[in-house]
């Protein structure tokens, strides 16, 4: 069932209607049964991986609060949380690279790739479970109630791409009663059409403009390179918050606040500030669990903290997918960070929000150079091989082509353009709006009238944009 | 209903806020579209080039008169080609657009089926608008899937401004849908990865592609639960929101607006020369080299023509360019013994049309379409109604 589905509506509207018309104890367990019924429309089969990893995460969690201080309790839940993610995602990725070894050094070992379906969202609960288990080691109180770990878990709104949800994050809101109001009922609607317009209206629209482009054979030039990836910078970033937003929204409808996900990233000034914008949950989550971990182990040498920081961004980058494009773009991100601490500190340094210089001409000249280096990041990420990668750089080095695009048309070039201007108009203008109204009290009578315009306008958008329920990009990371 | 509801059921807000301005734009919108709907449709039936070609469609269609659009619906109509020789005639909106359009004015399908089935072949028109080479074997590749629909012949009409085009559209990969099409589709693109590789790979990237929704699996299988449950939604509220039933057609006015939006930024007017787009050209020409190699595969005859022009009309190819692609159509067709032949001066000047002010380059009026059919049955009358055509 996709958030962008007639299905998905109608299931979530009978859903609030059922959930706020029965007694408060008979909420959650409808809400999990509502959460395997979500998952199990995929594939039913994984229902039961589901519901394993998360008993085994419970109990695990039980057992480590009652016996703490043994780290290798701990280390053992972790490993055991990431067999279904080792084996489903990165099986056929290490046994290639064994094999492209093997033949390397003169062996004759020729593999073919096992035939294993991915598990939606196992990337996702991979993450949550293993956060869990070291929170509830390091001193946090664990779930009591299977039925509110199930939930944690399994609600389906953050199940398939995130947010990654901390038990901080919501286990009070689990735990206690839930109430709704006018504004979370106007806040998650809102959200969930904010959420489809950038879904259905961008990410699918510019989706077969950035594909024909990485096709391996498609032999692009310089144009249809800058295109591409700037199209691809746009797909990938409304594809992705456009979901996050979908999901927040629903989960507001049943009382529960979900952390941002996104914060206008292509706004960021430095690529710190990037990360700080991008994925934000995901961030944290490597920072708190990876890199904070490595750098206190090896806290005696504090110097080689920039090698923890690429370490990090690397496995990042190998969550995102199991090929190495995906870790070079980690690393990639990681030399941007160890440069943004080192080299580069001296442009990006007192650009933070609500910083003065902000507004200066070096701000927008960081602006750029910031989303120029996000996007040849995302060439390495969308690329389907490295090969790929090379002769796409090169096209952009050599200015092959020209100006006359070799993959393109007029109207996939307009079609990028057009959004591309779009996005940073409104990032640009919501901010110059609310001052407006706060320096302007009177400006907020038409208020209203414009909100719902834009409202209306939004769902024509995505009715008559809406061709298809399609998969979002990011369910297979 | 929980006190919570009835508490957001009296919230103030909820009458003084953007809500009530949202419904009173939202229903004045449904009222709109409701009102516009038959405009909307005749802009993209003349959109489409429909013209009267739909009014002859009545009956038993002799063509796909869903022009693309949905032709997994229109397959049934498609004479069975087990009980008799059947040909495909397949190709952009020239096949079916009929300039001035008069009653009794047929396609050039509707007369090679009047002319066949008098010797007890039949002939079925699938062309679409803008019709372009992965399409084409699209429809190739779905044919070959059944006995019931695999033609002898398949005449196919090069057009090579189509040579620009790529990619499936939504209605046509619902075709994809289909589990027996999709295996022979897969197994078009693993088999001949290492003669085709830019043409294996796009059909590949098409496959992995959703469909724009399953009913393409009505063709011969049972929709799933699931795709039937999201069709029947729809459907339901398309059919009380005209904004939601009117979708395809705004869609279609959104895509002319843009069109038209694109033609003013960058000067496009339809004499303006366009220069052939070189790796959509290279893909395209290897997709018409599959279609050769599927066809010899089902043992199916197919024939290649490049379509009438109107030597009137200034074209928007640049001359060396379309001299060429002549060049290597005939020789494809020569090295692979497939029957061809050059038709482009076989409408008379008298049988054009008119488009935005100017002579109509590709389109013509209903007696052309009989030159048309005319030509095609004298230059490959014996590949067409032959017993028993040899396929090379």
């Amino acid at each position: 069932m996709s958030f962008a589905s007639y299905t998905y509506a109608v299931f979530l509207a009978l859903l609030f209607l059922a959930h706020w018309s029965l007694p408060a104890r008979m909420r959650k367990p409808l809400l999990v049964v509502a959460s395997y019924v979500f998952y199990c429309s995929w594939d039913w089969r994984f229902g039961f991986l589901l519901l394993a990893v998360s008993v085994f995460s419970w109990a695990w969690g039980l057992l480590l609060s009652r016996r703490a201080g043994e780290g290798r309790l701990v280390w053992i839940g972790v490993a055991i949380e990431l067999l279904p993610l080792l084996y489903f995602k990165y099986t056929n990725f290490a046994l290639g690279n064994l094999a492209w070894l093997a033949r390397a050094a003169g062996g004759g070992w020729h593999f073919e790739p096992w035939h294993i379906i991915l598990p939606l969202g196992v990337s996702f609960f991979t993450f949550q479970g293993i956060a869990y288990l070291v929170d509830v080691a390091t001193g946090d109180r664990p779930f009591t109630r299977l039925g509110d770990f199930l939930l944690y878990k399994g609600f389906w709104p953050q199940l398939i791409a995130g947010p990654i949800i901390r038990p901080e994050e919501i286990r009070d809101q689990i735990e206690t009663p839930r109430q709704v109001s006018y504004d979370d009922l106007a806040e998650g609607t809102r959200r969930i059409l904010s959420g489809l317009f950038k879904k259905v209206v961008v990410a699918d629209t510019l989706a077969p403009v950035v594909d024909a482009v990485f096709l391996t054979n498609a032999h692009p030039g310089f144009v249809d390179t800058l295109v591409g990836v700037a199209g691809f910078s746009l797909q990938i970033y409304c594809d992705f918050a456009g979901y996050s937003e979908i999901a927040i929204g629903s989960a507001r409808l049943f009382g529960y606040r979900f952390p941002e996900n996104f914060d206008w990233p292509y706004l960021a000034r430095s690529p710190q500030e990037f990360w700080n914008r991008w994925h934000m949950t995901l961030s944290r989550w490597i920072r708190d669990y990876v890199f904070t971990p490595l750098t206190f182990a090896f806290r005696s040498s504090p110097k080689v903290s920039v090698v923890w920081l690429a370490v990090a961004m690397a496995l990042c980058g190998l969550w995102h997918g199991a090929a190495w494009t995906f870790v070079l773009w980690g690393v990639w991100h990681g030399a941007l960070l160890v440069l943004n601490q080192t080299l580069l500190k001296p442009l990006f340094a007192g650009l933070e929000p609500g910083k003065p210089a902000r507004r200066s001409l070096r701000s927008v000249f960081a602006l750029a150079l910031t989303w120029s280096l996000v996007c040849a990041g995302w060439l390495l990420f969308r690329a389907q091989n490295l090969g790929q990668v090379g002769s796409m750089a090169r096209a952009v080095l050599r200015f092959e082509g020209g100006l006359r695009p070799t993959v393109l048309r007029e109207n996939d070039v307009l079609v990028v353009a057009v959004f591309l201007a779009g996005l940073f108009a409104a990032e640009l203008a919501l901010p110059a709006w609310k001052r407006a109204v706060r320096a302007f009290p009177a400006a907020s009578r038409f208020g209203s009238p414009l909100r719902a315009a834009l409202v209306v306008l939004a769902i024509l958008a995505v009715v008559v944009f809406d061709r298809q329920s399609q998969a979002f990009v990011y369910f297979q990371f | 209903m929980h006190q919570f509801l009835t508490d957001i059921v009296k919230d103030p807000r909820l009458r003084a806020g953007a809500l009530p301005w949202a419904v009173v734009l939202f229903v004045l919108a449904n009222l709109a579209v409701a009102s516009w709907r038959r405009q909307l449709e005749a802009d993209r039936k003349q959109n489409l080039l429909l013209g009267t070609a739909l009014a002859s469609g009545a009956g038993t269609p002799r063509y796909d008169v869903s022009v693309g659009e949905d032709t997994s619906r229109h397959w049934r109509s498609i004479p069975d080609a087990s009980k008799a020789p059947l040909v495909i005639v397949s190709g952009m909106s020239q096949m079916y657009a009929i300039n001035d359009a008069k009653p009794g004015d047929q396609t050039i399908v509707e007369h090679l089926d009047d002319e066949l089935s008098t010797r007890g072949v039949r002939a079925f028109g699938l062309a679409a608008p803008n019709l372009d080479n992965e399409e084409a074997l699209l429809y190739l590749v779905a044919l070959s899937s059944s006995a019931s629909t695999r033609p002898r012949t398949f005449v196919y009409g090069v057009c090579f401004d189509k040579f620009r085009n790529v990619d499936i559209r939504p209605g046509l990969r619902k075709l994809l849908s289909n589990p027996e099409v999709a295996e022979g589709w897969r197994g078009v693109c693993e088999k001949r990865m290492g003669s085709f590789p830019i043409a294996c790979e796009k059909m590949r990237a098409s496959l992995a592609a959703p469909a724009a929704d399953a009913s393409g699996a009505t063709l011969t299988k049972e929709e799933t639960l699931k795709d039937r449950a999201e069709r029947r939604l729809r459907d339901s509220a398309g059919a009380s929101l005209p904004l939601v039933g009117a979708r395809a057609e705004l869609n279609a006015a959104l895509q002319t607006q843009a069109f038209l939006f694109r033609n003013w930024v960058f000067r496009i007017k339809p004499t303006s020369k366009r220069p052939v787009i070189q790796s959509r050209y290279e893909l395209n020409k290897q997709l018409l080299e599959l279609m050769v190699s599927v066809s010899k595969q089902h043992g199916m005859k197919l024939v290649l023509y490049v379509i009438p022009l109107n030597p009137q009309a200034e074209n928007p190819y640049v001359p060396e360019q379309y001299a060429e692609f002549k060049r290597w159509v005939e020789k494809l067709a020569r090295d692979q013994g497939v029957p061809f032949a050059n038709l482009e001066g076989v409408v008379p000047l008298a049988d054009w049309g008119e488009f935005m002010g100017g002579p109509d380059f590709k389109h013509f009026r209903g007696p052309g379409h009989r030159a048309t059919a005319r030509a095609i049955l004298d230059a490959f009358g014996p590949d067409l109604f032959a017993k028993d055509p040899a396929v090379p």
